[in-house]
């Protein structure tokens, strides 16, 4: 009876690993190249992020791979040195990192979860504009949001931190001047990531990641017939 | 109920919040110390000129000097650009308020070819590329200036020629 129940064991196929891994990519490449015009505002962050939180670390380091594999060598901005390419790599591997780690907390699986009911048809049939905004404004979770952003924040922090070190690594006679002066010159290109990316990891992941759940996507979503 | 699922989790919102808040601490001073360092024009900044000689490289054997004994000492490397030249640029705005320099007097970038941009270090003769683009040059620390189009495999400017053929080169000034 148990067995019957229990979701298909599709996420643990090699080809549907292969396959998250091959659309994340796509996805990320797409939206990448999309906002080429605006420096350093990128949706592949939040999407390793929900990869790594939905499928686990392995698959968020495998989008985050293959997409800097692919960014890295075929952009109009310039193409990255081996160098520069391995830390991108390794910096992009903190969101992989993060929504993992995120996803086994207490607490990113308690924000995960999907409430049972809906009644908001319901609700905005019986109320006044505002009165239905206002729920729907409650509904999208505040304290959700703001984790997701705090976490996302944090990741791009030490992303930051890592490639601007990295881009002065060669050109300065210490690693403590490449870390400062790094830091320092690219604060403006670091406030445009850690911003836009806090704004994207409040609204698009935790919409992504219920909506997961709600369809019983991702590793997560096993628990919901139990 | 919100409230009583983050006094549940006291110790990870504390810490969250406090790393989050030394983050924004440590970026917004970064940010300020870049901005001033970088908005600075020589001192007496209004009314005064400066001497800038400009070196245009084509890439393709052809070489143009410009010397401006009358720039505005306000004006940054990317207006006098714009002032003696016919520039394609992109504009990206704040917080890095920038152009991306896309074409000089026809000439754009394609492919592995773009405009670099090069100082001499008065300090030690030598060609520099610069670590910051041309919005951002004051002409307090350099005088001589070059683009320079030339192709690169790579992001690494150590890896570059500089814009006059056989001279010296350095990364740190």
């Amino acid at each position: 009876m148990s067995n019957q129940l229990s979701p298909p064991m599709v996420f643990d196929r090699p080809s549907t690993k292969a396959m998250i891994v091959s659309v994340f990519t796509a996805l990320s490449l797409a939206t990448n190249y999309a906002l080429i015009g605006f420096q350093n505002v990128k949706l592949m962050d939040t999407l390793v992020f929900i990869v790594a939180f939905l499928f686990g670390v392995r698959l968020g380091i495998g989008v985050a791979v293959s997409t800097w594999l692919v960014y890295g060598l075929v952009n109009p901005n310039g193409v990255d040195g081996p160098i520069i390419l391995s830390f991108l790599i390794l910096g992009e591997c903190f969101y992989a990192l993060s929504g993992a780690i995120l996803s086994r907390t207490s607490v990113g699986q308690e924000l995960s979860k999907v409430k049972p009911t809906d009644d908001s048809p319901r609700i905005t049939g019986r109320t006044g504009v505002f009165r239905s905004l206002g729920r729907r404004i409650r509904r999208l979770n505040p304290t959700r949001s703001l984790v997701f952003a705090l976490v996302g924040l944090q990741a791009t922090f030490g992303y930051d931190l890592l490639t601007n070190f990295a881009s002065w690594l060669f050109l300065t006679t210490s690693l403590y001047q490449a870390f400062i002066i790094g830091n320092i010159i690219g604060a403006p290109f670091s406030v445009a990531h850690e911003g836009s990316n806090a704004i994207f990891f409040a609204t698009v992941a935790p919409a992504v990641i219920v909506a997961a759940r709600r369809m019983g996507i991702g590793f997560h979503a096993r628990g919901r017939l139990n | 109920m919100r409230v009583g699922f983050i006094s549940q989790h006291k110790v990870f919102f504390s810490i969250i919040i406090l790393l989050a808040a030394i983050i924004i601490a440590v970026q917004g001073s970064a940010f300020y110390y870049y901005q001033k360092s970088n908005s600075a024009c020589p001192s007496p900044c209004q009314g005064s000129t400066v001497t800038v000689e400009t070196l245009i490289n084509y890439g393709n054997g052809t070489s143009q000097w410009i010397n401006r004994t009358n720039i505005p000492s306000s004006w940054n490397f990317y207006d006098l650009t714009n002032n003696i030249t016919k520039v394609q640029a992109m504009y990206y705005g704040p917080p890095t308020s920038e152009h991306l320099v896309t074409g000089i007097n026809g000439v754009h970038i394609n492919g592995q070819y773009f405009w670099s941009l090069w100082a001499v270090c008065q300090k030690s003769k030598a060609w520099i590329a610069t670590s910051v683009g041309a919005d951002a040059i004051h002409f307090t620390t350099y005088h001589t200036l070059a683009w320079f189009y030339q192709a690169a495999n790579s992001q690494d400017s150590s890896n570059w020629n500089p814009p006059v053929a056989g001279a010296a080169k350095v990364t740190m000034c």
